[in-house]
């Protein structure tokens, strides 16, 4: 009983400690809620008011303040008592410019408006953009502000690709988006290069392999190379050794057998290969081969031909 | 060698004029909806050849020329036998069955065999008596079959096909293109039974009668090449010597189909090593 009492008094204390952690966080922004409406010169008809929820510092506020779309950019932000001046520039479909302030009317709400022009059609038309904001409740700013939002995302782009050897130029160089990531980054691509040691781990092809990523990370193409060679080498892979080994071919080729490794004998070893075929295959019909030992050895010995001849 | 000899005149008349409009031929092609050329880097390999990856057509060689093909035109005949009744069923050995000519099983007149081995005789071993022996079954009579091989050519989209009879003889109106022949190998493989028969090393059947009929396949790169599934061998005075082989390995596939190929074997195996070895810089 004891014991399960301090435990209930210690999730108690936990709990606690969390509540007072997320009020903390609430109390750095204040939420409002924003009406706006638009008037255009020449319009016939009045827009419908928006609305929408913004997180605003509660240090005087902030560019948060003005409602805005994703192709927006607020730009001169100045404050000056309880007043706040500020550019609007938007590009793309519904490019507008413009210049708008902001009032504090008191704890609880704001005003603001901005006078943009913009074209329809071709023409300039001018226009004003008023809104209102009334404080609905806290918020965390340090976590909803523009700049922590464009961070996350930034975060959470890059962390998608923290694996991707072939996205190194995101994390590594001087224009690297990334570069804070860099450390985590390469410790996987280390990781990815070093596993390229075991031969059977190499890709079969190496159009479109990140060699660029793994020299990024201080792991270049000769140093892996060397080491799966050397690997191949151990464990007699000659496949790789053909592909891949040029400087271990030769002694490769000394030490092996037709018999039981055909393809390597007839694609990397041409002497010994010519001698062999010309001893094994040569003049030999296919069916006549079927026992023979030699006749895999010659049925590739064949495909170097038909390269060859043709 | 007298239509060789035409055939290469021909080609000469081909190779003058091609170069100067071969742009304009390669549009009229497109316009017309023909297939886009294929590399041909083994031009000596067959008279004609093609050969698809995966599916994916890879190379060729006079690939929609329209060629002799002996004993694959009975991959059609087979495909209208598993179209159409039971293995199980039993035929009658016709007269004009048991007097084919050329490979034969030596079947007699009047004698009864199952459908399914009739068709089993047929590929595996390329028996013209056990392919007429079902044509006439099937068809009532071979002309009748035939007029049946050329419907499903047609069904099949098979525009440089021609059968005039049911088991490959040479005959001036008996061709198809290596291309068509790939499609048709499709179709064929595409039914169980057919897949199994082609795949089989040797077969054993016996008739009504007792007559028992031992026969190894024709394709000798069956169980000597790695991957090998079949498929067809053929050979005729005109013709000379053909093959449709499919092979897998690893989950790739490979499709070659050569037509009066003089070195068969040996090329097509090397052939196959090369069509696996495409792309892949570790063989």
């Amino acid at each position: 009983m004891t014991d399960l009492h301090s435990r209930r008094g210690l999730i108690a204390a936990l709990c606690l400690v969390l509540a007072a952690s997320v009020g903390a966080a609430e109390q750095s922004g204040d939420r409002y809620r924003v009406k706006t409406t638009i008037d255009m010169k020449g319009m016939p008809f009045q827009m419908p008011a928006q609305t929408s929820e913004v997180c605003t510092s509660r240090q005087g506020g902030s560019s948060s303040m003005i409602p805005h779309d994703d192709n927006c950019r607020i730009t001169g932000f100045a404050r000056n008592g309880n007043r706040n001046t500020f550019r609007m520039e938007c590009t793309g479909k519904d490019a507008m410019s413009g210049e708008g302030e902001t009032e504090q009317l008191g704890p609880d709400a704001y005003r603001g408006s901005i006078r943009a022009s913009t074209r329809v059609e071709g023409q300039p038309m001018e226009m004003t953009i008023r809104f209102e904001g009334t404080r609905i409740g806290g918020c965390d700013y340090a976590s909803e502000s523009p700049e922590a939002i464009g961070n996350a995302m930034l975060a959470q782009t890059c962390e998608s690709q923290i694996d991707s050897a072939l996205s190194w130029q995101m994390f590594v160089g001087t224009e690297a988006t990334c570069a804070a990531f860099k450390q985590k980054f390469c410790a996987n691509i280390v990781r990815q290069a070093d596993a390229l040691v075991d031969p059977a781990k190499f890709p079969k092809q190496e159009i479109g392999f990140p060699w660029e990523g793994y020299e990024a990370c201080g792991r270049p193409r000769a140093t892996i190379l060397a080491k799966a060679c050397n690997a191949a080498k151990a464990s007699g892979n000659l496949d790789f050794i053909g592909a891949r080994c040029p400087e271990l071919v030769a002694p490769a080729c000394a030490a092996a057998d037709a018999r039981t490794q055909p393809c390597f004998v007839a694609r990397h070893c041409p002497d010994q290969a010519r001698a062999l075929a010309a001893q094994q295959c040569a003049g030999r019909g296919y069916t006549a081969m079927r026992a023979s030992p030699y006749r895999d050895f010659c049925t590739r010995h064949a495909s170097q031909r038909l390269g060859e001849r043709n | 060698m007298r239509a060789n000899a035409s055939a290469n005149a021909t080609d000469d008349i081909v190779v003058m004029t091609a170069a100067p409009f071969a742009l304009l031929a390669a549009g009229l092609a497109l316009a017309a909806g023909a297939p886009a050329p294929l590399p041909d880097p083994y031009p000596d390999i067959a008279r004609a050849y093609y050969v698809e990856i995966d599916g994916v057509p890879r190379w060729g060689g006079r690939a929609d020329d329209a060629l002799p093909i002996a004993s694959l035109t009975k991959l059609m005949t087979a495909v209208l036998v598993a179209e159409s009744g039971r293995a199980d069923d039993e035929i009658t050995i016709t007269q004009t069955a048991a007097a084919e000519t050329g490979t034969r099983l030596g079947l007699q007149a009047g004698d009864r065999a199952r459908r399914g081995d009739l068709l089993a005789a047929m590929l595996v071993r390329s028996a013209n008596d056990a392919c007429r022996a079902l044509a006439d079954a099937i068809g009532g009579d071979e002309a009748r079959f035939v007029a049946r091989m050329n419907a499903r050519a047609a069904e099949l989209g098979l525009t440089r096909t021609r059968f005039a009879n049911a088991c490959g003889h040479d005959h001036d109106d008996n061709h198809a293109s290596a291309r068509d022949l790939a499609t048709l190998t499709r179709t064929a493989l595409s039914i169980e039974t057919i897949a199994t028969d082609v795949a089989r090393e040797s077969f054993t059947f016996s008739t009504q009668r007792g007559r028992r009929h031992v026969m190894r396949n024709t394709n000798a790169l069956l169980g000597t090449l790695a991957g090998v599934r079949g498929v067809k061998t053929g050979w005729t005075p005109r013709a000379a010597r053909c093959l449709i082989v499919y092979a897998e390995r690893d989950g790739r596939r490979v499709l070659a189909v050569l037509l009066a190929a003089p070195d068969r074997w040996w090329d097509s195996a090397g052939l196959i090593e090369r069509a696996f070895d495409d792309g892949d810089p570790a063989r």
